[in-house]
């Protein structure tokens, strides 16, 4: 099966880091869980959230749209190979097809970069990029434009869960 | 020896910064990763919009607010972490000669980084920063997306700007420094100017 293997450039004249021609940045966790703490501080009036996994679909689409084709595995290979690469993680799609089921996420950036920067867990699941890169690599795979799937977190390692875990439906 | 930039970067990307086998990137003390600019410029510029939306034009300096201090929050951690490290010691801190090449030491590694073109301007210790940069990835996402704009739009750029005048400056270790300096970007491309520049100076 196919492996994600992206061709890796940087444009010494602009600075620009590239993986198969998308623009990619390298950032911490405080910076995302930065921008993971306005949205819940925002949660009464915006479903930031949304924006933030909205974004993460979109993004997970289009840099799967480089990559081979081929089976829903196979695609879903790739793309957990991109999840791992790009340090967002380790993701596990044996739990779902097309009709639905349930990822897992062992480990995650955000789930684990909570417990690095800050003393207490969160209160609620928090990782809004996991959940729209899981949205967006099933569309892909199954062919399905954005949003044809509704993915709800359950579980998150930032709240203390050992894995975090994501309920899949067709939405 | 002066800071030699195209050095510190084939350092930075030497390091192969990549998820280990549980998909995580443990470098310098934090966790990192490497996201696509339409991930950062979709979710900044929308959340600043529906803040606007939802309060008012007068919330606008807050969304603002909120976005830079992220990144400022980020330089202190991060670069921190950097400038604390083996790597840094063995190959930036040796280049230092002077109180300016603090600054550009940060600014070469901020450049491998892929964030923008970032050039230093001017220093006077302790009290300002100017750092200019072309081609940020927030300037070009935001002009992409809407046009021009009536505001400097490169938060994270200035963020940082402020955290490394933190890092250098400010009273205590690290990021115990954080927000002892503010930024402004006074100048910024997707304002129609020819560069966006960004002026840090004391809270
Ligand atoms: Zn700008």
């Amino acid at each position: 099966m196919a492996e994600y293997s992206p061709k890796v450039e940087f444009d010494a004249d602009k600075n620009k880091i590239t993986m198969d021609g998308e623009w990619v940045v390298l950032h911490c966790q405080h910076y995302n869980l930065g921008f993971v703490q306005m949205v819940l501080d925002a949660a009464e009036y915006l479903d930031g959230g949304k924006l933030m996994s909205d974004s993460a679909e979109v993004v997970a689409l289009k840099q799967l749209e480089n990559q081979p084709g081929g089976s829903p595995e196979e695609v879903l290979n790739i793309a957990a190979g991109m999840f791992t690469k790009l340090g967002f993680g380790s993701i596990d799609f044996s739990g779902v097809d097309e009709s639905g089921g349930e990822v897992k996420v062992p480990h995650s950036h955000i789930g684990n970069g909570w417990g690095v920067k800050y003393d207490k867990p969160s209160k609620q699941p928090v990782d809004f990029l996991a959940r729209g890169f899981i949205a967006g690599a099933l569309a892909k795979a199954y062919g399905k434009p954005k949003g044809a799937y509704k993915v709800t977190q359950q579980s998150c390692i930032a709240q203390g869960a050992p894995a975090s875990t994501f309920k899949v439906e067709v939405g | 020896m002066a800071i030699d930039q195209s050095k510190v970067i084939q350092g930075v990307h030497g390091l192969k910064l990549e998820g280990d086998s549980s998909g995580l990137i443990r470098r310098f003390g934090v966790l990192l990763n490497n996201n696509n600019v339409d991930y950062y410029n979709d979710f900044s510029f929308e959340f600043e919009r529906a803040i606007i939306d939802s309060h008012g034009a007068d919330f606008a300096p807050i969304a603002r607010e909120l976005l830079i201090y992220a990144a400022q929050d980020c330089a202190n951690n991060t670069f921190f972490g950097i400038m604390s490290s083996d790597e840094y010691k063995g190959l930036v801190t040796p280049m230092i000669e002077n109180e300016e090449d603090k600054v550009k030491g940060l600014v070469a590694v901020e450049n491998a980084l892929g964030w923008a073109r970032v050039e230093f301007a001017e220093l006077k210790p302790g009290e300002k920063l100017v750092l200019r940069s072309r081609g940020g990835y927030e300037e070009e996402g935001y002009r992409k997306r809407y046009g021009k704009s009536d505001h400097g739009v490169c938060y994270m750029l200035a963020g940082v700007t402020a955290g490394f005048m933190d890092l250098l400056y400010g009273p205590g270790i690290g990021p115990e420094n954080l927000g002892t300096y503010k930024c402004e970007e006074v100048k910024c491309i997707a304002k129609g100017d020819d560069c966006c520049e960004f002026v840090a100076t004391k809270r």
